[in-house]
């Protein structure tokens, strides 16, 4: 088992095929499901896109391949349990709830598509930075 | 194997402060992918020597799905590996571009 491991990280490298299903082949191997993975997806080549301007000069641009996100949700769960309990209280204060967000469900909507979506277009009136758009969109 | 577009060879981390600092970290990806092979190699005796380890990295699936099995270290490793392999399959194209009062920050890869 372990030389279809390092065959599929090997294909991997090679760009044969992506990460993420690399990890879902190996996933599948570990499970020992024998089935063959999930059918893939409409994500390769795709970008999670953050843009807040402000009329200020404030600007940020974050650009997340959608196949990262993916990957990256199935470590969301270790690194929940590695936050300090003292962070997490100061979040729930805050009103934010760690283990009330589902990993697997956000990347079960992005695999169901949200081709051209725009997530968040929003504009805000700060009282420091003036006037700012906020958009989250998939493209 | 140089003249493929479609890979990234570098990671570039610029920060510009104005008056206090400002640098560029370039990365070599694939000496990054080297270390993560021979980190998994390593997780692998890890997880053999201790396998306790594997039971204190905890695992939450949301509030729905509740606590789920702990991964190994292995498997930990090798996502990361993963996650960079997708890091490097977009060629040239910039992750992070902040801009705030002077202060400058970027990820970009080439």
């Amino acid at each position: 088992m372990n030389d279809e491991k390092i065959r599929i990280m090997e294909m991997v490298k090679e760009g044969k095929i992506t990460a993420s299903e690399g990890l879902e082949l190996i996933s599948a191997l570990e499970d020992g499901e024998g089935t063959a993975p999930a059918p893939l997806t409409r994500t390769s080549g795709r970008f999670l896109r953050v843009r807040v301007s402000g009329e200020k000069g404030m600007k940020v641009n974050v650009n997340v391949p959608l196949e990262l996100i993916k990957i990256a949700s199935r470590l969301a769960g270790v690194g929940l349990g590695l936050i300090p309990k003292e962070a997490r209280d100061e979040m729930e204060k805050k009103g934010i709830d760690l283990a009330k967000i589902d990993f697997e469900e956000m990347v079960r909507l992005i695999d169901e598509g949200m081709a051209d979506m725009h997530i968040v277009d929003v504009d805000i009136d700060d009282p420091k930075e003036g006037k700012m758009r906020v958009e989250v969109y998939v493209d | 194997m140089w003249t493929d577009r479609r890979r990234s060879w570098f990671m570039l981390v610029r920060v510009k402060v104005p008056g206090k600092m400002s640098f560029v970290f370039p990365l070599f990806l694939p000496v990054l992918e080297e270390t993560f092979d021979v980190l998994g190699d390593l997780a692998l005796v890890g997880d053999a020597l201790f396998p306790g380890v594997r039971q204190k990295i905890g695992r939450h699936g949301g509030e729905r799905r509740g606590p789920k099995p702990p991964l190994s270290l292995t498997r930990i490793v090798r996502m990361l590996e993963a996650m960079f392999a997708e890091l490097q399959r977009y060629g040239r194209w910039q992750m992070v571009e902040v801009e705030a009062k002077d202060v400058r920050v970027s990820v970009e890869f080439y």
